[in-house]
């Protein structure tokens, strides 16, 4: 019954996340002025700036999972952190490359070590490493547990990430001024980023819970491990 | 509290004396830490350089390194024979077990650090005449912070089968605001001869406060034989 | 490359990450719940 639901449901969410992303990108393209400074790489900042509020969101969504999975140890809190996790990674990569190519137009250089590119540097580093260990960790249960850990300290570290990356030198522009077309064609990109960031997190989720489904069996033989993993040689 | 206490110096010192009688890990580590810090000597052309920045940066390689195996040594003693299982069965609380732990990883980072510390200085000519006692206190506070988040994560992994790799692949991304901030601060310190009192060192505090307690507040939920 | 090819290229990049990234869900999702819950099958 559930799944009949799903299969209306998820198609037509689909649809009209790409729509409204046609629409926005549309919206960027032809609609919004060209920045006298910058030219049209300015028009980046459009997918830029949501991707970073959502990578942060989907952080953020990590973070309760790992908390819930603490308190209550059930496998379902693993693997919504597990779908929320690889969003992240997805688009912080999106705010990565972006700006890295705005930064090869706007300064002639891919890389700078200012704040904010070492800060998104950092950041991704934290959940592509969520991601990386997973396969390296046999025992399901304690694969949750480890990730949950990480989950919890990687997204406290964030704040502290920021604050030291504000030690070196800055040269990211803080604000522009912007035209309201600017802004409001910024605030529709907010609408089809985000419900892009959710949707591939519930369709990650799915495909988790039915992945574990479909491997738990195999995976209950192995768990009772009383022998400590003394082989260390 | 009192009895706290006692726990804790009781089941530090059980590790410092393990340590003191097998020294499996100390000489190791050490070991470890120079070669590091030569390989890096000779591949950055046999040193000179930017002076300053370059040395912190190659001793900060080497205590990573080193801390990593100094924390996974010092779990892997209580995966052996069993041992985590009757320190489990035994009264004493969770946090006082981490906060012990913690203890002998400090002592034997700081050993490391004794000896590392004056190879770099050494190979590199950076002159620490101008602030000893900054440095020193920069190199501290980082320590706590990157020993506090090592020893929770230690526990975590040492039953997996990877466990030194996974280590490092926890940790290194979680201190990086700790290599940061410190090379920074050292970098002002010693160039710039700006005082200690800056954002920088109340930073590593933070850092240091935030997973202590964190660490101590999960660890109970962390350790299962 | 001028401002807007390189526009152009943050776009492409960032829409091949997406479509890329919804693409091999929406497989890996139709082909498990294909697949029933049976480990394995094509």
């Amino acid at each position: 019954m559930k799944s009949a639901r799903v299969r209306i449901v998820g198609p037509v969410y689909g649809i009209v996340t790409f729509c409204l992303l046609a629409a926005v990108t549309g919206m960027m393209v032809w609609w919004t002025p060209r920045e006298e400074t910058m030219g049209d790489v300015q028009k980046v900042f459009y997918i830029h700036l949501p991707a970073a509020i959502n990578t942060f969101v989907a952080c953020f969504v990590v973070f309760i999972c790992s908390v819930m999975y603490l308190l209550q140890r059930r496998s379902w809190w693993d693997d919504l952190g597990f779908a929320a996790a690889k969003v992240a990674v997805l688009l912080a990569s999106i705010v990565l490359l972006t700006g890295m190519i705005w930064g090869r137009s706007a300064w002639g250089a891919w890389w700078q070590w200012t704040p904010r590119l070492t800060f998104s540097l950092i950041l991704w580093l934290l959940y592509v490493v969520y991601l990386m260990i997973r396969p390296s960790i046999e025992s399901s249960q304690r694969r949750a547990l480890i990730c949950a850990v990480y989950g919890v300290i990687a997204f406290m570290d964030v704040p502290l990430v920021w604050l030291s990356t504000k030690l070196l030198p800055d040269i990211h522009p803080k604000t522009i001024s912007m035209a309201p077309e600017m802004r409001l064609t910024l605030l529709a990109w907010f609408v089809p980023m985000t419900m892009l960031a959710a949707g591939l997190i519930v369709t990650s989720m799915r495909i988790n819970r039915l992945q574990r489904a479909a491997s738990e069996p195999a995976e209950e033989l192995d768990e009772p491990r009383l022998v400590p993993a003394g082989g260390q040689a | 509290m009192t009895r706290a206490i006692r726990h804790i110096t009781m089941l530090t010192l059980k590790d410092l004396r393990i340590e003191a009688r097998g020294r499996q890990t100390i000489g190791l580590v050490v070991v470890l830490a120079v070669l590091i810090v030569v390989v890096l000597a000779l591949g950055l052309g046999s040193g000179g350089g930017s002076g300053g920045l370059t040395a912190t940066a190659i001793l900060w390689v080497a205590y990573l390194f080193g801390g990593v195996l100094i924390f996974e040594k010092t779990m892997a003693v209580e995966r052996h024979d069993d041992a985590l299982a009757g320190l489990l069965l035994a009264p004493i609380d969770r946090g006082s077990i981490y906060a012990a732990k913690l203890l002998a990883n400090l002592v034997l980072m700081f050993a490391l650090a004794l000896v590392v510390t004056p190879v770099g200085i050494m190979f590199f000519q950076f002159d620490l005449s101008v602030a000893p006692g900054g440095f020193a206190l920069v190199m501290a506070v980082s320590m706590i912070g990157y020993a506090a988040v090592g020893t929770l994560f230690a526990a975590l992994t040492s039953s997996t089968r990877l466990a030194g790799g996974l280590l490092a692949m926890l940790v290194f991304p979680i201190t990086l605001p700790v290599v940061l901030i410190s090379t920074r601060v050292l970098a002002n310190l010693f160039e710039h001869g700006t005082s200690l009192a800056g954002s920088g060192l109340a930073l590593l505090i933070a850092f240091d406060l935030m997973f202590l307690a964190a660490s101590w507040l999960v660890f109970d939920v962390v350790l299962e034989a | 490359m001028n401002a807007t090819q390189y526009a152009i290229l943050a776009y492409a990049v960032s829409f091949i990450l997406i479509g890329g990234f919804a693409m091999w869900s929406w497989l890996e999702h139709s082909r498990l719940t294909r697949s029933g819950r049976g480990r394995g099958g094509f």
